[in-house]
């Protein structure tokens, strides 16, 4: 079993302006994955979260309605403001995959949660009846 | 397992994925690890989310699945047989 991720040859285009991951913002959640992949990864050296590269709102959308459409909210950041905050955006495994990644745990949930982004329903999502099950 | 994933038989973070391209997860991070055989349906998400799966593999303590789009009641008839939430 690889201890580091596939970092793809190519890296995000330079169009790939949009960062988008299902769920909301949410500290506790954000630290429990990113620890999660790095003792998953652990050579890599990195605390990482995964989410979506896409080039405009359209390309969103079609992620809602295809990879996140389980999530009934989606988080959209601009990635010059990924890169702003120190956010490493790492190409990994399939495109339009990345990892939002940082080598100190609390520095990553800290710089994601002020990163400026967008909360956004996903009208894709078929909510449940009558809420979680 | 914390409680906000309540409701869940494993804990995944459905934004993952590898080159298998499937979510992926720790047999640990289950409610009850004995329900994580492959082929098994299972309720799997994290936060607010939620999606009736299926085990596709498991290699050590790692676990892959497979969700269903559509909400868990969509799939009840799937989950019979596992041990109650």
């Amino acid at each position: 079993m690889e201890s580091v991720p596939r970092v793809r040859l190519t890296p995000v285009p330079d169009d790939g302006i949009l960062v988008v991951r299902g769920d909301e913002l949410d500290a506790a959640l954000i630290a429990e994955d990113a620890a999660r992949f790095h003792e998953r990864f652990r050579d890599w050296g990195r605390y990482g979260i995964s989410a979506f590269y896409a080039s405009s709102d359209e390309e969103v959308d079609a992620l809602c309605g295809s990879r996140l459409v389980r999530f009934a909210d989606v988080v959209v950041f601009r990635r010059a403001d990924l890169e702003q905050v120190g956010i490493e955006i790492v190409p990994t495994f399939r495109t339009p995959h990345v990892t939002l990644c940082h080598a100190d745990l609390p520095e990553l949930v800290r710089r994601l949660l002020n990163c400026e982004h967008t909360q956004r329903p996903n009208p894709y999502n078929v909510p449940e009846e009558g809420g979680l099950p | 397992m914390t409680d906000i994933d309540e409701g869940v038989d494993l804990r995944v973070d459905l934004n993952t994925e590898d080159d298998t391209g499937l979510p992926w997860s720790f047999v640990r991070d289950a409610r009850d690890p004995a329900l994580v055989r492959e082929g098994a349906w299972l309720v799997v998400g994290s936060g607010r989310t939620r999606a009736v799966a299926q085990v596709a593999q498991i290699e050590g303590d790692l676990v892959w699945v497979r969700p269903l789009p559509g909400p868990v009641s969509q799939y009840r008839h799937l989950l019979a047989g596992r041990g109650a939430a």
